[in-house]
């Protein structure tokens, strides 16, 4: 299983559009730190990367992996290895590969340039995106055989993830400002992980102080330790489901 | 010959009145200061020697001099009693510490207290733990110079004001250093006053507050992490120039609170990270200029009862909000500022943009219909929908526009 998620996570950073797309990052993640004066705002700008970039990025380019690699997955199946240790390996591999050019890229510019507690969630907050990301891309990879398909699906999840859900969320809560509709509104957060992601980077920032009165109940949570891990609970087990998810229909699938 | 004669008398008026000089000294003849005060005369001198004198209630009935070169202290004993308390003209106090004025909710029990009295001076004391530190109550012409205030209040309630002033004319308050009380300054129907080059920092409600209080100027003041900086209410004529508002920071923090105000001039001050920096209500006829908002919140916060208000030349840079307003109309004028914001281009090369500017962001407008919606605040979705309102504005005020935006910051100092 380790050598299997090791030769995908090798061949991913030789691959490259991954290479590129680290690159990327890193001009972003560096360049921005040294060019602008402020890291509060350098830092509100990178998680705008973090938000949509990398979802985008990771989804689209897992997807892609997966189709491409199928002659390697079926040759890995013909050898007496458990389908579950591929399909781990292939997760792994993944994940891994992202999550060390996005460590690189914008990680290692904000230990060094911006150590504050703001700084650590917005790496937990994108490592935890490109693992939920590359997990949803195997899910939807796994269940069609179409590549194309796939890609609109995984393209239609991170529209809806990355701004249609909050739209909605805008909708419902214009109808209903009459209501005391912020304790829902809180629990609604946890069915998107790019809002998870984002509320507990924004609550770390001075930004907090700006939601006021309303934005207390958000900020009792959010703003507490306890509140945070259980944030970073949630975007774990959006982490983990879509994977096993894919896993179930990976072993039991016919090639 | 006559002239001559005038020109003697004048300088006979001039040389000052020569009194006696009592010394107060713990190891005697006069062992209290209320003694010493009982045999002052009209132009007294008391010097108060080291030590530290356990009094309160101290009536200064006639024009005395009373003060310490060695930091005498004057500790009240934590009763809910003045300490001085101040009832004839020409009064000097000096270099003391006062200590120790007890929280009443029956009496506003002061270090210093001013009744009545004109031409006041009140320089160089440290007044600790009091409730309230110098109370004016119909005073004239005070000066109130080089005191350090502190209070170490932590609930709202139970707090005095560092300097309160109730019905006075012409007050000069200049240096002093007020922290940890309610207000730092407190005026309430105060007239032609000047406030400057003090010192206001972490007071629970506000660092200067204003009621009823009009033609008065202050200037070069400080006022950091107070719950508020600067509330003026229901005054006229207010001049406030080169003041810096700096982290007034919170859920309800403003730096300077405007609500009835009219006619006055908010000019050359600095606005830096406070949660709104300018909020205001029923604010008519103001002009603003010269002004740096930056990093806060917030930059203004202008309802839609404001009218008149000219605001020009001044510096908006990396606010989170421009201007916020809970109106579609505009009665207010904005011209030349200079927003860090603007996108424009200009091809004259005069200096100014030429396309207009509207400050109004959209989330703005939309948090403040639904409060509860700030949670999407750098949310991608927002971040869309405010360029969209760009490009074709629909929502925000269309008046509201500066129609010509400065292209570079100005350069204050």
């Amino acid at each position: 299983m380790n050598k299997i998620s090791f030769t995908i996570a090798l061949d991913l950073l030789k691959n490259k559009a991954i290479l590129i797309f680290g690159f990327i990052l890193a001009f972003l993640g560096w360049g921005m730190f040294l060019l602008e004066s402020q890291p509060e705002k350098t830092i509100l700008a990178l998680l705008q990367v973090t938000l949509i970039i990398l979802p985008l990025v990771t989804g689209i380019f897992a997807t892609v992996y997966y189709y491409n690699s199928r002659e390697f997955i079926h040759l890995l199946l013909i050898q007496p290895i458990r389908r579950s240790s591929v399909i781990r390996g292939i997760f792994i591999g993944l994940a891994g590969g992202f999550v060390f050019s996005f460590l690189v890229g914008i990680g290692l510019p904000l230990l060094l340039f911006y150590p504050t507690l703001a700084s650590l969630y917005l790496i937990i907050a994108g490592l935890l995106l490109c693992i939920i990301f590359t997990g949803i891309a195997l899910w939807v990879s796994t269940h069609q055989q179409d590549k194309a398909r796939s890609m609109g699906i995984i393209l239609l999840f991170w529209v809806f993830f990355t701004f249609v859900y909050e739209g909605i969320q805008l909708l419902i809560m214009y109808q209903l400002a009459e209501y005391p509709i912020e304790q829902p509104m809180l629990w609604s957060v946890f069915f998107n992980p790019v809002s998870i992601a984002r509320i507990l980077v924004v609550m770390q920032t001075e930004a907090a102080a700006l939601l006021g009165l309303s934005g207390a109940i958000f900020q009792d949570f959010f703003g507490s330790l306890k509140g945070s891990l259980i944030a970073i609970g949630v975007m774990v087990v959006w982490a983990v489901v879509p994977y096993f998810l894919s896993r179930f229909k990976f072993i039991k699938r016919d090639f | 010959m006559r002239f001559i004669f005038l020109i003697a008398a004048w300088l006979i008026s001039l040389s000052p009145v020569t009194g006696k000089t009592i010394t107060v000294n713990k190891t005697g003849p006069h062992k209290t200061i209320a003694k010493a005060l009982q045999l002052a005369e009209s132009g007294d001198r008391i010097v108060v020697k080291k030590g530290t004198y356990y009094e309160n209630t101290l009536m200064i009935n006639s024009p005395v001099t009373i003060l310490t070169t060695e930091g005498a202290i004057i500790d009240g004993g934590g009763e809910a009693k003045d300490i001085l308390i101040v009832r004839a003209d020409d009064v000097h106090i000096s270099g003391f510490s006062l200590i120790n004025v007890g929280v009443s909710f029956l009496e506003e029990a002061a270090a210093i207290r001013l009744v009545h009295c004109k031409n006041a001076v009140i320089e160089d004391n440290r007044i600790d733990s009091c409730f309230f530190g110098i109370y004016v109550e119909y005073g004239k012409y005070a000066k109130i110079r080089n005191n350090t205030i502190r209070g170490s209040f932590t609930d709202e309630a139970s707090a005095g004001n560092a300097i309160h002033a109730w019905k006075g004319e012409k007050l000069t308050i200049t240096d002093n250093l007020t922290t940890g009380h309610r207000d730092g300054i407190y005026f309430e129907f105060v007239n032609n006053s000047r406030i400057s080059n003090n010192i206001s920092q972490f007071n629970l409600r506000y660092g200067l507050h204003f009621m009823f209080s009009n033609d008065d100027v202050y200037e070069h003041n400080l006022f950091k992490d107070n719950g508020a900086g600067v509330a003026v209410m229901f005054s006229r004529n207010i001049t406030m120039k080169s003041n810096r508002f700096i982290h007034n920071w919170g859920g309800a923090a403003y730096g300077l609170l405007l609500k009835e105000i009219s006619d006055g001039s908010i000019e050359g001050n600095k606005f830096i990270q406070n949660t709104i920096a300018i909020l205001a209500e029923g604010a008519n006829r103001l002009k603003m200029s010269e002004n740096v908002f930056k990093l806060n919140g917030t930059a203004m916060d202008i309802k839609g009862n404001c009218m008149d208000n000219v605001i020009k030349r001044n510096n908006f840079i990396a606010n989170t909000f421009e201007v916020v307003t809970n109106t579609k109309s505009n009665l207010n004028h904005y011209s030349e500022n200079y927003w860090s914001n603007y996108s424009g281009y200009d091809r004259n090369r005069d200096g100014f943009g030429d396309m207009p500017y509207r400050p109004v962001n959209l989330f703005a407008k939309v948090t403040n219909e639904v409060p509860s919606a700030t949670f999407l605040l750098h949310s991608p979705f927002v971040r869309l929908m405010e360029i969209a309102e760009k490009i074709f504005p629909q929502f925000i005020p269309e008046s509201l526009i500066d129609d010509l935006p400065k292209m570079a910051a100005y350069e204050f100092n």
